[in-house]
């Protein structure tokens, strides 16, 4: 079984960066994509990773590149919030899956 | 927590209720915490047995078309001239093409009939082998360069191999022990596990829906989804592996898929393997 | 045919318009919207389980969805189905829309309110 231990850890110190707020909208562009890219590799290594949310942090990622950075902002929080949504699953799932197999009705 | 708890107890009773009436019952189920192979491979087939019930249970290594009568009739005749025919030819020669120490596969694999052996738990390596794992352990062994588990060349081998194996049964051990007791209730757990932005299992869709149609598309039943490998699909226009098959449809409910040969994916076939003990082997076959 | 109607729509106005997109999108009326998300496979994709409306090659894995206003008279239930279904059944295969941000709050109304009207 994967830990997410390490990724966990990042997110800690993605969190930390966050709490800082930075002004700059570039610098908090970047720590929104730093936070999403966190959770995603968390969610991997449970292995509950979701494609949408690596298209979504793509799609941040390339904003970041032309200085878009609202787009960015926004694409990263959205990824953040998906990659939360399947590490619940991940969790839901360590106990649920037991009561799905044989499905008898 | 505690729904939990009586589910699993009422899983312990239904299991040692058929432990009862099967033919070889273990110790398995004694020094394994409630993992019980034969319990669990009995109740999935009484469930089809059930869902299908003018369908035999061997017939479902035709997938779809065990039961998709339209859909059947244009398989036939598709298998008129087999779409994987040239793949079975290019595999062979591939076979008899000898490795740069003038050996060659028939030096691992005799006339390389040894499908039904894939995949088993090996207690030295603790952990499961598939063909196309012992492919590459031959070619290692001759000192040539692994084959690339999702390229043309070894799809083109197993093809061939699938060939000269079909009629064996299906009959892989019974998982017995730490390791591979682990190994199945892995590949169980993944069967039976919601990923993906969508939500399901592997067994959403194949046990809970088998039959119904996901738009125009019936689904098939768990029991004869390993038998048949490689597939030519007509959506890949070419022969892809199991391992294909199962990275498609982790993606199709927006989960990351894992890479074939990884070792989620051979838990997950040992236990699809198991569950259709007794069905023959069929491969290669032809798919929408 | 409706549903291409709605489609070209969409995208043709969306597309034409640019800055003006959302003023296009208005003129198409809030259903036309929501049956839109409901048919578009990347989205709703109702019909690979449900037969619904004039939707083509529907699946047969749910339900068909009609006389909603008389099996949902509670907007809020119905909505709740569509956003999390497992709180009702936990063993269903229906997708978590909201919970799992498949659909945008604001698609999840528009598809509820499609949804009512069939
Ligand atoms: C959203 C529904 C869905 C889910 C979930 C799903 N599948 Fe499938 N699967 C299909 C469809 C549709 C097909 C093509 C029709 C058929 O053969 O059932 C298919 C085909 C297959 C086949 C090929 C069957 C054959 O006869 O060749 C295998 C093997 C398979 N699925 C395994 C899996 C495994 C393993 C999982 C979990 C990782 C899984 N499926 C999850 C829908 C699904």
């Amino acid at each position: 079984m994967r830990t997410a231990l390490p990724a966990l850890l990042l997110i800690a110190l993605a969190a930390c960066t966050k709490s800082e707020v930075p002004a700059d909208p570039a610098e908090q562009a970047r720590a929104a994509v730093a936070e999403a890219e966190a959770h995603y590799q968390a969610s991997w290594e449970a292995g509950h990773a979701w494609r949408a949310t690596k298209a979504l942090i793509d799609d941040a990622r390339a904003a970041l590149e032309l200085g878009d950075y609202e787009t960015a902002a926004s694409s990263a929080d959205r990824a953040t919030a998906m990659a939360e949504a399947s590490l619940a699953q991940a969790e839901a799932e360590s106990t649920a899956w037991r009561d799905r197999f044989p499905f008898s009705s | 927590m505690v729904r939990t708890t009586i589910l699993g107890a009422g899983l312990l009773l239904l299991g040692s209720v058929s432990l009862v009436s099967a033919p070889l019952a273990s110790e398995t189920s004694d020094t394994n915490s409630g993992i019980d192979p034969q319990a669990d491979r009995q109740a999935l087939r009484d469930f089809y047995t059930q869902r299908f019930p003018d369908v035999p249970l061997e017939e479902h290594k035709n997938g779809v078309y065990a039961f998709d009568e339209g859909a059947r009739e244009q398989w036939l005749e598709m298998e008129d001239f087999p779409p994987y025919e040239i793949a079975v030819d290019d595999g062979a020669e591939l076979y008899e093409t000898p490795f740069a120490d003038g050996k060659g596969y028939p030096d691992c694999f005799g006339d390389g009939a040894v499908k039904g052996r894939y995949p088993h738990y090996d207690e030295v390596r603790s952990e499961v082998v598939t063909l196309e794992m012992a492919i590459n352990d031959c070619r290692a062994d001759h000192g040539e360069a692994p084959l690339a588990y999702d390229g043309a060349e070894i799809t083109r081998l197993t093809a061939y191999m699938a060939y000269v194996s079909r009629g064996q049964i299906i009959d892989v051990a019974l998982p017995e022990g730490e390791g591979p007791l682990a190994a199945y209730e892995a590949g169980k757990r993944f069967y039976s596990t919601r990923r993906g932005q969508l939500n399901f299992a592997c067994s959403s869709c194949h046990v809970q829906l088998a039959g119904n149609r996901l738009r125009a598309e019936r689904l098939s039943a768990s029991l004869g989804q390993v038998t048949h490998w490689p597939v030519y699909r007509f959506k890949w226009q070419d022969v892809g592996s199991l391992h294909l098959r199962f990275n498609e449809c982790n993606s199709q409910v927006g989960a990351e898929p894992f890479p074939p040969q990884s070792e989620e994916y051979r838990n997950l076939e040992y236990f699809l393997s198991y569950m259709s003990n007794g069905l023959a082997l069929n491969g290669p076959a032809s798919r929408k | 045919m409706n549903r291409l109607l709605a489609l070209i729509l969409l995208f043709g106005v969306t597309g034409w318009m640019g800055t003006q997109a959302e003023t296009g999108e208005a003129d198409l009326s809030a259903l036309e919207r929501g049956k839109a998300i409901a048919f578009d496979r990347n989205a709703g994709n109702c019909l690979s389980c449900h037969m619904m409306d004039d939707g083509e090659l529907p699946g047969n894995s749910g339900p068909p969805l009609i006389q909603m206003q008389v099996r949902f008279p509670d907007r809020a239930v119905l909505r709740q189905q569509i956003w999390d279904p497992t709180i009702r059944n936990p063993q269903t295969v229906m997708p978590p829309y909201g919970k799992n941000l498949v659909l945008s709050e604001e698609e999840i109304d528009l598809v509820v309110d499609y949804v009512l009207s069939l």
